[in-house]
């Protein structure tokens, strides 16, 4: 089935046909069996699913609901308070680690100049290198 | 940000609906008086669109308690967010948007625990209690049972267009308005997801086909 075809079938069983269109669409019908059968049978398949449609929760739901907005009616800030806070994790933490994973990188490369001897791996890994105001003014 | 009053439940029954508040008030004005801090007007909000969240929720998570949450989650957020509620679209729109949001939630956060077994159990537990009405004989409640089933197998996003489009009966347009996606994306994925789903319930698509 090409993809006119396909569309046309789609507005069909969404109703959105203009009369033109649903003119068209009849004609295509008529000349064509196996996309006759193909429209029939999507439209059952539509019909079963909207059969199925689950169309409310276990009883009280309502009762439920208006229970969590009574004992807590800010639980919807705190979750999107969370997921926030998530976001944002996800967003900024790149730069920090980039940072980091430079500085190592640097550390190692230049070397422990301004570390002592008894210095961790850590202090030799992100030590920085001490920086004093005349330094940066001689910037 | 509106404050809601929260009477209980039996108070709510005693006293007489308000205009506002009624199952006959508009959506608009029942927003409005929720806004105003009227409870028994977002409990009529939360009554009247409870069938879209149901088939939303469960439609994408399966029944069960899990389900259940997430519905009064949406119900929830629907609550914090009237106020952003413009009226650019239609309330079940709106409703339907926050519903999909809480399950995709859901769905990850099913996925991150892993509770993939906790999730049958939940399914194969439900597939006894059916939610519809009791009069359904036991061929439509089991046609019922494995057309769900059937939607549960498809991968989320086939599964998202289907709830939208097939179970909720939104057109195609609104389906890709809801999900933010182009519209010719719906109609691949309903195109695919019909094909997986016409494979599962071959048997009942023949039957109806050859009676």
């Amino acid at each position: 089935m090409n993809d006119h075809r396909r569309y046309r079938l789609e507005q069909a069983l969404d109703d959105s046909l203009t009369p033109d269109e649903r003119d068209e669409f009849e004609a295509l019908l008529r000349s064509d069996a196996s996309y006759a059968r193909q429209f029939e049978r999507e439209r059952r398949m539509h019909r079963m699913t909207a059969d199925a449609a689950p169309r409310a929760f276990d009883a009280g739901f309502a009762d439920r609901v208006m229970g969590r907005l009574r004992e807590a009616p800010n639980a919807a800030l705190r979750v999107d308070f969370d997921a926030m806070l998530m976001r944002l994790w996800r967003r900024l933490a790149p730069v920090p680690l980039t940072v980091a994973v430079v500085l190592a990188g640097y550390n190692a490369y230049v070397g422990p100049r301004h570390l002592g001897a008894g210095a961790s791996l850590v202090e030799l890994l992100f030590g920085l290198p001490p920086v004093t105001l005349d330094m940066l003014l001689g910037l | 940000m509106h404050t809601l009053v929260v009477t209980s439940s039996s108070s709510t029954s005693r006293s007489r609906p308000s205009p506002g508040d009624s199952p006959a008030a508009s959506d608009d004005e029942l927003i409005d008086a929720v806004l105003d801090g009227n409870d028994r007007a977002f409990r009529t909000l939360v009554q009247r669109y409870e069938p879209v969240v149901a088939s939303t929720v469960i439609g994408m998570l399966g029944p069960g308690p899990g389900a259940d949450d997430v519905g009064q989650e949406a119900m929830i957020r629907l609550y914090e967010s009237l106020e952003q509620f413009r009226g650019e679209a239609n309330l079940k729109t709106y409703v339907t948007r926050i519903a999909i949001n809480a399950s995709i939630d859901a769905l990850r956060r099913r996925k991150r625990r892993t509770e993939r077994l906790a999730s049958r159990d939940d399914e194969e537990r439900s597939l006894d209690e059916p939610v519809v009405d009791e009069r359904s004989n036991a061929e439509v409640r089991e046609r019922r049972t494995l057309v769900r089933r059937a939607i549960r197998e498809l991968d989320d996003h086939y599964r998202l267009v289907v709830v939208l489009r097939m179970l909720e009966g939104h057109s195609t347009k609104e389906t890709a308005n809801i999900l933010d996606i182009a519209h010719g994306t719906v109609l691949s994925r309903l195109h695919r997801a019909k094909q997986q789903l016409g494979d599962l319930l071959r048997p009942y698509l023949d039957a109806d086909e050859s009676s």
